[in-house]
């Protein structure tokens, strides 16, 4: 039966060419959004390198104050005040806070005759893995060791040390960033695993960690990090104002927790998304009308062969079967055109990363499926009606 | 082998009742040869249907092979028409996409029958018919003789017990159309039961049994004519 | 003819109701999203009410400095939004225009009262913002040139932060902390969502907690510029090109090159969709082209499901064409008869979908997906979308009465084999 639906299918694809397009168009439309959609779970799944659960953020507005007019000392002077707030666990300074639109990358050499690595940066004080709950798998964190020196301190996260020293252990070795004015010297003191700041919807990237140093350079970190007690309450904050106005009142503070930020960092970046998949859903809704109607249209046009059909032997249930089938079947030679075309997309490896094959079969599969219910349900109603239809009254259908 | 007792056929729409049938009697022994024949609208075709179990009298009863149709349910009508029943056309009604072969093995399809069984059978039939060269061929490559020819072969490949034919002829010439009743004479011959609607008084006087209607009702029974 | 043509069409769709509403199920849909989308599009680019004075508007959101080094080649940018000494040096003292305002963009700050801390998004703006700006006020006063030089801590709030903060009574006169200073609400206003007048509390510029912003070339201000009629705005914007090429580079840095982009509001989104913010053309032509261009596609669609239900349609009344041409019925009438179908399918359909549109949009300003949104399907929305309903209709109807004219009536006598 199923070789016979095939070959009858076959020979009557140049009618339901624009049937077929359509269903193209629409298995396009889905594969592109499940894809999408996919590659944000798969993401999501990725460890994020930081916990962040308690952790407030106060961003410093300090208009634009030239770093030189910063003294080194307001920073200790911030820490131990804050510090002083019961329901402050742990304090740290870093140039911008998780989930943040804010990305700074600088190209970084293991020597100087090496190639240069590009490599997302950020710089914090010692108490980072308190504040932000990380967790070190080789080496050590920043600390009162390294006051004094003339190389920065530097933790690398796994795709940083695989990039800038290749095959061999990072630990303990030195690197510099290569910068025409100003050069700077880092050495290698700790390995994480990773450290995605920018929220757990974007690619992870290669991280290199380098320690706030006062005194050794004029960076002037504008975030502080807290980590509060748990269950400390939103109304801490004014309580946190008022502290952090005492110690600098010409000073502005945004108070956030860190989850409020990640709250609506991952609401702007599924915005796009969200909006895609309604327009999808209207040309699905649309695909489906012009399925049904067409169908409709196709059974209509058969009446006397099913008419004969039933004549010879067919019970309605076969030539209700047999609607379904053939529809499932147009779909199936659609799709198929459309699996190939989108498979040149991993091959030729557009998309790179976001398109890995894990999420390209996955939305394969969920995109068929999709198309297969809509055809299935649009052929629902017409199917019954040319199975009800009365043999003698079908076999003279003019 | 088919009997009809007191079968009476109403059609009812909206607001017209019309009487098809009127309390026909009739009994087709097997091995039978039988044309019906009368003016238009006087309700062969709908004989020829209920016969078929395309369509069930408003009264009266059918037996076919002994065996009394009753409340029969749509799944086992199609089974016995599948089994013990060939239909042929005016219009032929082959499926234009498929080809000849395809065409003839549909009935088949309708059983559980492995596909190399079901070409077995398609091309004996088509031989039966004289188109065995013409597997292939679509039907629009065919004469309308030739297309007739491919439904009796369809019509006779599961090896049902009846043939019924409705105006078989009626879109050939003359020539063709003493082809075709060669061929149903032939297979009448080696044993087929054929109950056969007819316009034409000269293909009917060849057939063994002529039976008249006229406004749904039997009119008269006569024996053949020595052909 | 033309009521022949009318009936006709009238009982071709009572004959097969369910294909005339697969159809005209199909149109209204993708009418109600096309005007939808219009709808939001003209209240963005083109608004009314608050900043019904866009037309002859202009807005200043970026200023592009470029550092050339000593070879001729750009070594360095930096884009982005300017700081209040750019405005106040070089666009306050501007001839061609009726009033300058500076203004900042919108940021989230706390407000304290006692226990309770509440997130509203807070606009820094001077006294002309309100007379460029026309919000609607719903009791008290707007600050004026008197509160920004004495500095008043004033706050202006919208009505429904008026009633979250004090639910049970009337704002004005009311004191505020807002994040550590003290204000007093002066005014309430209406709630808006536009470009520019979007906020929930505004202040004038003299409560920063530091002096500091006066210093500021580069910050996180934004320019107004009112022009005194809309003919003005090229000459506006080539004063604005003449100062940029004076603006001096500012202490160690020796950026050489400065843009200044006077935009409509139709540049201030395209250059935020398209990405343009290094270059003077915000390619706002580009992003109306591609979104005619989007929504023709969009379109193309369901025309293709009413060009094929169509195409399916004449198979059916082909007996009835046949008989038709067999009278002496032209192919040019029979044709046009079905495209008045279609027509007229697709103008009822616009109709329709006209009633539904309307209906989402208040359904999106209820449900307040974009805050205090309002829009509305005028005049322009309106006659735009009866108009694509009509090419639509034309369209989708071509090519099945083409296809019809050639048929063969005698074929079609027949019926299909």
């Amino acid at each position: 039966m199923l070789r016979h639906l095939l070959r009858l299918t076959w020979k009557r694809k140049s009618r339901n060419l624009m049937l077929s397009l359509e269903i193209l168009l629409a298995f396009v439309i889905v594969f592109g959004i499940v894809a999408t959609g996919l590659r944000y779970w798969q993401l999501y799944r990725l460890p994020l390198g930081f916990d962040g659960a308690d952790t407030w953020s106060v961003a410093i507005q300090m208009g634009a104050t030239p770093p030189e007019a910063l003294p080194a000392d307001v920073y200790d002077t911030l820490r131990r005040n804050l510090h002083e707030l019961p329901e402050v666990r742990a304090v740290d300074f870093v140039t911008a806070p998780p989930y943040a639109n804010y990305r700074w990358t600088i190209d970084f050499q293991p020597s100087k005759s090496a190639p240069t690595v590009e490599i997302d940066t950020i710089q914090v004080s010692d108490e980072l893995p308190d504040a932000l709950g990380m967790k070190l798998v080789a080496g050590r964190w920043f600390g009162a060791a390294d006051d004094g020196q003339d190389v920065i301190p530097a933790v690398l996260d796994a795709r940083a040390a695989a990039a800038l020293f290749p095959g061999r252990p990072a630990l303990g070795q030195r690197f510099t960033d290569a910068n025409d004015s100003v050069t700077h010297t880092f050495r290698v003191v700790g390995l994480v695993d990773s450290f995605r700041n920018q929220g757990p919807l974007t690619a992870p990237t290669s991280f290199v960690i380098t320690r706030f140093m006062p005194q050794a350079t004029n960076w002037r970190p504008r975030t502080i990090l807290l980590r509060v007690a748990p269950g400390t309450p939103r109304s801490f904050e004014a309580k946190l104002n008022q502290r952090l106005k005492a110690v600098r009142s010409d000073w502005g503070y945004g108070i956030a927790p860190l989850q409020s930020l990640r709250a609506s960092r991952l609401k702007t970046e599924l915005m796009p998304l969200i909006v895609m998949a309604v327009i999808a859903s209207f040309m699905l809704l649309m695909v489906a009308f012009g399925l049904f109607g067409v169908l409709w249209q196709n059974t209509t046009r058969r009446i006397p062969e099913i008419g004969l059909r039933r004549a010879i032997g067919a019970r309605a249930a076969d030539i209700y079967r047999q609607i379904i089938a053939e529809q499932l079947l147009i779909c199936s030679f659609a799709m198929l055109v459309g699996l190939v075309l989108l498979v040149q997309l991993p091959l030729t490896g557009a998309f790179a990363d976001t398109l890995n094959w894990p999420v390209f079969a996955g939305a394969a599969a969920l995109s068929m499926a999709v198309i297969y219910l809509l055809s299935f349900v649009c052929s629902l109603y017409p199917g019954w009606r040319a199975s009800r239809l009365d043999p003698a009254a079908a076999l003279h259908y003019e | 082998m088919i009997r009809l007792d007191k079968v009476s056929k109403t059609y009812r729409t909206d607001k017209v009742e019309t009487l098809a049938l009127k309390d026909i009697d009739l009994s087709v022994q097997k091995g039978e040869f039988v044309a019906m024949m009368g003016p238009s609208g006087c309700g062969k075709s709908t004989l020829l249907n209920i016969i078929g179990l395309l369509d069930r009298p408003t009264h009266g009863g059918i037996a076919v092979g002994g065996i009394p149709i009753k409340r029969y349910a749509d799944r086992q009508l199609a089974r016995l028409r599948n089994s013990t029943f060939g239909f042929i056309f005016q219009s032929f009604h082959l499926i234009p996409d498929l080809r000849v072969i395809d065409n003839v093995e549909l009935p088949l399809l309708y059983r559980s029958m492995g596909g190399a069984e079901r070409r077995r059978l398609a091309r004996e039939a088509l031989q039966r018919v004289g188109l065995g060269a013409r597997m292939d061929h679509y039907p629009n490559q065919l004469s309308g003789g030739q297309q007739q020819r491919v439904a009796i072969a369809r019509a006779i490949v599961g090896n049902p017990q009846v043939l019924l034919a409705d105006e078989p002829t009626g879109n050939l010439d003359s020539k063709m159309g003493a082809e075709i009743m060669d061929i149903l004479l032939k297979l009448n011959a080696e044993g087929t039961t054929i109950v056969m609607v007819t316009h034409d008084e000269r293909e009917a006087a060849q057939v063994g049994r002529i039976v008249r209607l006229f406004d749904g009702q039997l009119v008269a029974r006569e024996a053949a004519y020595a052909a | 003819m033309l009521r022949n043509y009318l009936l006709t069409a009238y009982k071709v769709f009572m004959r097969r109701k369910l294909f005339t509403a697969i159809n005209m199920g199909c149109i209204v849909l993708t009418l109600v999203v096309l005007m939808v989308i219009s709808a939001l599009l003209d209240t963005a680019f083109w608004p009314t009410g608050v900043e019904g004075k866009s037309g002859r508007m202009l807005q200043v959101y970026l200023m592009v400095s470029e550092r050339i080094n000593d070879k001729g080649q750009r070594a360095g940018m930096r884009n982005g939004p300017l700081g209040y000494k750019t405005i106040a040096r070089y666009l306050k003292p501007m001839k061609s225009v009726e009033r300058v305002a500076a203004i900042t963009t919108t940021s989230t700050v706390s407000v304290y009262q006692g226990d309770r801390v509440s997130r509203l998004d807070l606009r820094r703006v001077d006294a002309d913002y309100w007379k460029i700006m026309d919000f609607r006020l719903r009791s008290g006063r707007l600050p004026d040139e008197e509160d920004d030089r004495l500095g008043r801590m004033v706050a202006v709030v919208n009505a429904t932060t008026a009633h979250r903060l004090f639910p049970d009574r009337a704002a004005v006169g009311e004191r505020i902390s807002v994040a550590g200073q003290a204000f007093e609400i002066i005014g309430v206003v209406d709630d808006v969502i536009h470009l520019n007048a979007y906020a929930d509390i505004w202040a004038p510029l003299a409560t920063f907690p530091s002096t500091n912003y006066r210093n500021e070339v580069t910050g996180d201000f934004a320019a107004l510029l009112l022009a005194r009629s809309p003919a003005d705005l090229p000459r506006i914007r080539a004063e604005v090109e003449r100062i940029a090429r004076t603006v001096e580079p500012v202490g160690n840095e020796i950026f050489g090159k400065t843009t200044i982009m006077a935009d409509t509001k139709l540049d201030i989104f395209s250059r935020l969709l398209l990405g343009r913010t290094n270059e003077a053309d915000s390619g706002a032509d580009r992003l109306l082209a591609t979104i005619a261009g989007g929504m023709f596609l969009f379109m193309l669609l369901p025309a293709l499901n009413l060009v094929n239900l169509n195409m399916g349609r004449i198979m059916e009344r082909s007996a009835e064409i046949g008989v038709r041409k067999a009278f002496g019925a032209t192919s040019l009438q029979l044709a046009g008869q079905l495209v008045v179908e279609n027509v007229l399918l697709c103008l009822a359909g616009g109709v329709v979908g006209l009633a539904c549109a309307q209906g989402a949009l208040w359904w999106l300003e209820a449900a307040q997906l974009i805050p205090y949104l309002e829009v509305h399907i005028n005049l322009k929305v309106f006659g735009w979308g009866m108009l694509v309903a009509f090419v639509f209709g034309l369209l989708s109807g071509v090519i099945p009465a083409w296809k019809m004219s050639r048929l063969d009536p005698v074929h079609a006598l027949k019926g299909a084999a």
